[in-house]
């Protein structure tokens, strides 16, 4: 399988190591590239600030986005990754905590391809990922 | 008859007096003919007498004349003499009538010298016999001269008498007639007369009749005048509004009525005849006299919306006040109406309400600022509350995972009781977060939400997700209603879960939903054969975190009913529950008519 990196936007350490674990539970054995705020994700995917050398033809399989991040938020790093024709491709889950109906609405509004809820309990959390992962990693094609 | 009763005598009294005059000339024309007529009749017979006379007085002087020449005494010369003198006495009379009848004159002029001759005749035989003798004279009598003097005589006198005649005849004739319309005429005038006064009597009596009867009306008029005058004053004095009248020249007060009186405090015998500047404060009595200028002189009603007045006592009295010019039949304003209206309470209370809107609308901002702060806390509890909760059972997960071998069941345990502490917080927080979006959310209204399918539906996911459960639903179909059928999923699905979760230890659970009319209000109805409650605690509910069960029995977070009460009170319904231990619980709702504007409002 060819196997191109996944982009895990998440600024809670915790929840880092736990989707990471819950990958690895999956047998998930992409590069997983976690970046910590908006202003790094934006940075990586078009390639400025520390990424500046980055090869911006190696694009992510999937990005996962929690929506509260420190910096810029989730919503606005999705609308420039959708605003953008080098990005607005990309396969994009929000992966957060919130229920609200207004960040669901939002999200879809701004282009997002899923929107999931972290559950709390971690064995539910696992069935998730490998879900996601089933579907964006093996099922889904998208635009070279 | 048109025309006043004095035309009309004026005019009777005329005509009567026109044909009063008529008679009366009638009748002296008739008069004067009769008696000029009865004159000519006796003139006529007088001039009939006289010829007879010279007739009779020529045949006695021949007589005489015969007499003396047969006899020859003189004895019978004294008729012929006398009657010579008859004769000419006669004749004079004869010419005396003569002068106011023509035809007589003209007979006379032949009878004068007929006479004449024969006398001549006479007295020249009786002088020859005295003269020259008796033979003399007889010779001239045999001749036939006097005799044919004689007949001439005869046949003018006969002629004469014959026209006389004639003229007598008519004369008598037309003085009969006369006579005749004379009596004709006199009654006939009176007649007229007395029935003209008749006339007259008879309009002047209806006339009289006529006016007393018009005297009645306008006496009747006068009182109903006098009743409406009374009454509309009456109404004016009642009215419960200041109502005053002022003359238009100097604005004295002419009319000033009890509400007046009660707002201004003056009785209307001090007002009446004296202007603004008697009573009240210097500018306000400026103030009012500009406004009846200006009403006055415009000729339109001004409308003041507000004027301050000093009252007697001393108080100051807020009216709105409308003036009207009253015009005369000229066009000229002759008086000025005031109507006015008390209206401090009014003021005061309208302020009183500006003050209390004012507060209000401060809370409201307040209230807003806290549904903002709420919501952003909520985010927070949504999403920052959970993150510690899944690192909590996330990490619990993988100790157990990767130190099974090296924990005993005890820590297994302690484990395990972490990571379902951390999940029923999860879903405490969930219950919370669902309870406060049931508050906020914008009611959208649908017109037909069929409550039926949706039961079954929750009914089917249910049995699904244990298949192993007994489970009888009993559910009435086509239950339509009109709400947001998406909060009516969420109220439904709490109840049919509680149903669900409370008949989990029936061998066979009964759940059934049904509705009916009760009072003319629809009632629904969730049946369960559960655990059912006791009574005592029914009050406690729907509150919030309130469980009658322990977690062990029945596990929940004691949200779910709250949820469902205040889905159904933003309805506009009610919500309430039967049960007993042990024999099931019913839950009832009703359901308000809500609409969409109304469901906004209610949000704002």
């Amino acid at each position: 399988m060819h196997s191109k990196a996944i982009v895990l936007v998440e600024d809670n350490e915790d929840d880092e190591k736990l989707t990471l674990m819950a990958f690895e539970k999956n047998g998930i054995a992409n590069k997983i590239i976690v970046l910590r705020d908006g202003e790094e994700a934006l940075d990586y995917l078009f390639g400025t600030g520390p990424y500046a050398d980055r090869d911006l033809g190696d694009k992510p399989q999937v990005i996962m986005m929690d929506l509260k991040l420190p910096k810029i938020g989730g919503l606005e790093v999705l609308k420039k990754i959708r605003e953008d024709d080098r990005t607005k491709y990309l396969p994009v889950v929000v992966l957060t905590s919130s229920k609200e109906d207004q960040d669901i609405i939002q999200a879809y509004n701004l282009g997002t391809n899923a929107y999931v809820r972290k559950p709390v309990d971690f064995i539910h959390f696992i069935e998730a990922i490998k879900q996601l992962g089933l579907f964006w990693l093996i099922l889904n094609e998208y635009p070279r | 008859m048109n025309g006043s009763i004095q035309q009309k005598v004026a005019l009777s009294i005329g005509l009567v007096s026109f044909i009063l005059c008529l008679a009366i000339g009638f009748i002296y024309n008739s008069v004067t003919d009769f008696i000029q007529t009865g004159a000519q009749v006796l003139q006529s017979r007088q001039i009939l007498q006289d010829l007879n006379n010279v007739r009779v007085g020529i045949t006695q002087a021949e007589t005489g004349q015969r007499g003396y020449l047969l006899t020859q005494r003189s004895s019978y010369l004294t008729p012929y003499i006398t009657s010579i003198h008859d004769i000419q006495r006669s004749l004079d009379d004869l010419h005396l009538l003569a002068k106011e009848d023509i035809q007589l004159g003209q007979q006379l002029k032949l009878l004068d010298p007929a006479i004449r001759l024969k006398l001549n005749e006479l007295q020249r035989t009786i002088d020859l016999n005295r003269t020259v003798g008796k033979d003399a004279a007889m010779r001239i009598v045999m001749t036939d001269e006097g005799r044919k003097l004689m007949d001439l005589v005869y046949s003018i006198i006969g002629n004469t008498i014959n026209a006389e005649d004639v003229l007598l005849l008519g004369r008598q004739q037309r003085n009969l007639y006369n006579q005749q319309i004379t009596f004709v005429a006199l009654p006939l005038s009176g007649f007229i007369i007395f029935f003209m006064l008749g006339l007259v009597y008879w309009v002047v009596s209806r006339e009289s009749v006529r006016r007393e009867k018009a005297q009645q009306e306008l006496d009747q008029l006068n009182q109903v005048l006098q009743k409406n005058m009374s009454l509309l004053n009456s109404i004016i004095e009642n009215v419960p509004g200041m109502i005053f009248l002022k003359d238009a020249k100097e604005l004295r007060f002419q009319l000033f009525n009890k509400a007046a009186e009660q707002i201004v405090g003056f009785s209307s015998e001090e007002v009446l005849g004296k202007n603004d500047y008697d009573f009240f404060l210097k500018e306000q009595a400026d103030y009012f006299t500009s406004k009846d200028r200006q009403t006055l002189t415009l000729k339109t009603l001004v409308n003041i919306e507000e004027e301050e007045i000093s009252t007697k006592q001393g108080q100051i009295r807020i009216l709105r006040t409308k003036k009207v010019p009253i015009l005369n039949e000229k066009g000229d304003a002759a008086y000025l109406l005031g109507i006015s209206q008390d209206i401090t309470e009014f003021k005061r209370t309208q302020e009183h309400i500006q003050q209390l809107n004012h507060r209000l609308e401060g809370q409201v901002t307040h209230l807003n600022t806290l549904n903002k702060e709420l919501e952003s806390f909520s985010y927070s509890v949504s999403h920052d509350l959970r993150t510690p909760l899944r690192s909590i059972d996330g990490f619990s997960q993988a100790i157990l995972e990767s130190a099974e071998d090296k924990l005993d069941e005890t820590e297994k345990d302690y484990l395990r009781r972490v990571r379902t502490s951390s999940q029923q917080m999860a879903q405490l927080i969930d219950d919370l977060l669902n309870l406060s979006q049931v508050t906020r959310a914008e009611l959208n209204i649908d017109l037909h939400v069929n409550l039926s399918d949706i039961v079954c539906d929750i009914a089917t996911e249910l049995q699904r997700l244990e298949p192993d459960r007994h489970a009888n639903f009993e559910i009435e179909e086509g239950i339509i209603v009109k709400g947001d059928s998406g909060l009516l999923k969420v109220a439904l699905h709490n109840l049919v879960c509680n149903a669900w979760k409370f008949t989990s230890r029936q061998p066979e659970a009964v759940i059934s939903f049904k509705s009916y009319q009760q009072e003319g209000i629809q009632v629904f109805a969730l049946h369960d054969n559960g655990a059912g409650f006791n009574m005592a605690y029914a009050p406690k509910l729907f509150e919030a975190f309130q469980r009658l069960h322990t977690n062990k029995e029945f596990p929940g977070t004691g949200i779910g009913l709250a949820i469902v009460q205040k889905i159904i009170t933003r309805h506009r319904g009610k919500i309430w529950a039967e049960a007993q231990v042990g024999q099931g619980a019913t839950f009832y709702f009703t359901l308000g008519n809500v609409q969409q504007e109304e469901a906004r409002s209610d949000n704002a």
